[in-house]
């Protein structure tokens, strides 16, 4: 962490869920009434955003923006005020921040009255750099990618069998679900059509299941007027981030990102022969979905970053407007049964647009009537692709789920 | 990019969408040319849209799905409620405008996933099967 807090907080019989966030019970801040404090969060932000506001001070001074700059001044000097009376940071960061913004205020003013820039041994451009953000200045130290808001469960110690699509098709006729179709005499001549629809639904519910994901309910639109459909539902979305460390002020500092909207997951169930999950026409009806999945995902720009690792479990942070892709955090995760493969141009289209795919496939075993059902270990399809290798993948796997023959 | 819910704009009784359930299912049977008794609540009536999606083969695009989707969400999560008991609650979604229908379970699980399966069936699969979509949980998930 580049920010050090020593803060005392309660933990009051907390949960945290797969994305990392408090499910269950609470944690409290330790305060004492008589002294006026901030918050943790608070603080953090202060700190976040002080770089931020360096930088616009910088941007208002260079358009000459005199309204903007002496706005930005005054609340720069109101956070030195607020962060002077906190009791949440350690005195070292305090002193580090509060004197950084006391030679900047003292720069910008020297500045400002036309005098020389150098003060004493204060070198003003090195000042303001200590406030800008660190993407702006260097190249990171380091610059991994991790997926944020995943989850392997512990592999039992059952034995597992690949699922392929026939497998799961023969599941399915055992538990009769085929049987029921053929026993309404309404859908009974249509049975040609619905039992596969079925099948891939069972298939669909007990994947996401297995990843322990609700089914998401929000439509992406496509930017591009040219495909079919004009928006997309994945069948789950993940959160993807990444970790730059970097060097500010000869201080190792982590700088946490995430997209809540990053990994784009979706089954594919297929009985085709060729058992080939194509880039373009797995259904006529929803042609370019997968085109469609990129196109969304290269536009995602809706970012957090914190420098608080507490930040990240809580999904606490600042938006920022910054690339998934260009920061190498766009994720396609296909799942499919065992044996069926993606097609080739899937993997080239989305290198190209420095998307990562991952694909997983399941397993099952059965226990009397029940039959499980668990997503195995993904693993990255499209490294030869991928225009930005440097990155950390993380993996996809998930637990044993029932699967519901119900329908 | 944020997605929006699928049934932005498309919820207009809001948070008393439950009090209008039986007015919405009789769109819904006026829509399909269904007779009133044909939709009785039972897991077959289910297929019945499924059949018709077959046999009249409309065209599903987007605005045909805006234009039967709560209907569909109404029908059933109400014959689920009918066979199984729950009730219904209603979600404000992040968005701060659309009120999602949330099927509560007699053992107080609450179920939103069957909107998108429903929603999904409709867009995706060449043969849409809403009996399929029909995916209620009557409790949560639990893992071996």
């Amino acid at each position: 962490m580049g920010v050090t807090q020593n803060v005392a907080v309660t933990f009051d019989n907390i949960a945290i869920n797969d994305c990392y966030e408090l499910a269950n019970g609470k944690i409290e801040l330790v305060v004492d009434p008589n002294k006026q404090l901030l918050d943790v969060d608070d603080a953090l932000g202060i700190i976040d955003d002080l770089k931020y506001k360096a930088q616009a001070l910088l941007d208002a001074k260079a358009i000459g923006d005199t309204t903007q700059y002496n706005a930005i001044l005054k609340d720069i000097e109101k956070d030195k005020v607020k962060l002077s009376s906190s009791n949440t940071i350690n005195d070292e960061t305090k002193d580090f921040v509060v004197n950084n913004i006391n030679d900047l205020l003292l720069c910008e003013r020297q500045t400002n009255s036309n005098t020389n820039k150098r003060i004493g041994a204060i070198n003003c451009d090195a000042v303001v750099k200590n406030f800008i953000p660190n993407e702006y200045l260097e190249e990171p130290i380091i610059d991994e990618s991790v997926q944020l808001g995943l989850k392997e469960y512990v592999a039992d110690s059952e034995h597992w069998e690949d699922l392929t699509p026939e497998k799961m098709r023969d599941l399915c006729l055992d538990a009769g679900v085929k049987a029921k179709v053929l026993q309404n005499p309404k859908t009974a001549p249509y049975v040609n059509e619905l039992f596969p629809v079925r099948i891939g639904v069972i298939f669909e519910n007990a994947v996401l299941k297995s990843l322990d994901r609700p089914k998401n309910g929000a439509s992406y639109p496509v930017q591009n007027p040219n495909l079919n459909p004009k928006s997309v539902i994945p069948d789950a979305i993940a959160e993807s981030g990444t970790i730059q460390e970097k060097m500010v002020s000869e201080k190792k500092t982590r700088v946490y990102y995430w997209w809540p909207n990053g990994v784009f997951i979706d089954a594919k169930f297929t009985l085709r022969a060729e058992k080939m999950i194509y880039f373009k026409g797995n259904n006529p009806k929803n042609e370019d979905q997968i085109e469609g999945f990129l196109n969304v995902l290269m536009k995602e720009n809706n970012a957090f970053y914190t420098t608080s690792w507490l930040g990240t479990l809580f999904g606490i942070g600042t938006p920022i407007k910054k690339s998934a892709t260009e920061a190498n955090a766009s994720y396609l995760v296909i799942v499919t049964p065992v044996g069926v493969n993606l097609e080739d141009k899937i993997l080239r289209e989305a290198g190209s647009r420095n998307i990562a795919v991952l694909q997983s496939d399941c397993q099952y075993f059965k226990k009397g009537k029940d039959v499980y059902l668990k997503v195995s270990t993904s693993t990255l399809k499209n490294d030869a692709y991928l225009r930005n290798k440097v990155r950390l993948i993380g993996t996809y796997a998930g637990g044993a789920s029932l699967i519901d023959f119900s329908k | 990019m944020s997605g929006n819910h699928i049934l932005k704009n498309l919820n207009p009784y809001g948070i008393k969408f439950p009090n209008y359930i039986d007015e919405i299912i009789d769109d819904l049977t006026q829509k399909f040319q269904f007779n009133k008794t044909e939709l009785d609540m039972s897991t077959d009536s289910l297929s019945l849209f499924d059949v018709y999606f077959i046999e009249k083969k409309p065209i599903i695009d987007e605005k045909y799905i805006n234009d039967i989707i709560l209907g569909l969400v109404a029908y059933t999560g109400q014959s689920y409620i009918y066979r199984n008991g729950g009730h219904w609650k209603m979600k404000l979604n992040d968005d701060g405008k659309t009120w999602i229908p949330i099927v509560v379970s007699k053992y107080g699980y609450e179920n939103e996933d069957y909107i998108a399966y429903l929603y999904s069936t409709l867009i995706e699969d060449e043969y849409p099967s809403i009996y399929a979509a029909s995916i209620f949980q009557e409790k949560p998930n639990t893992y071996e």
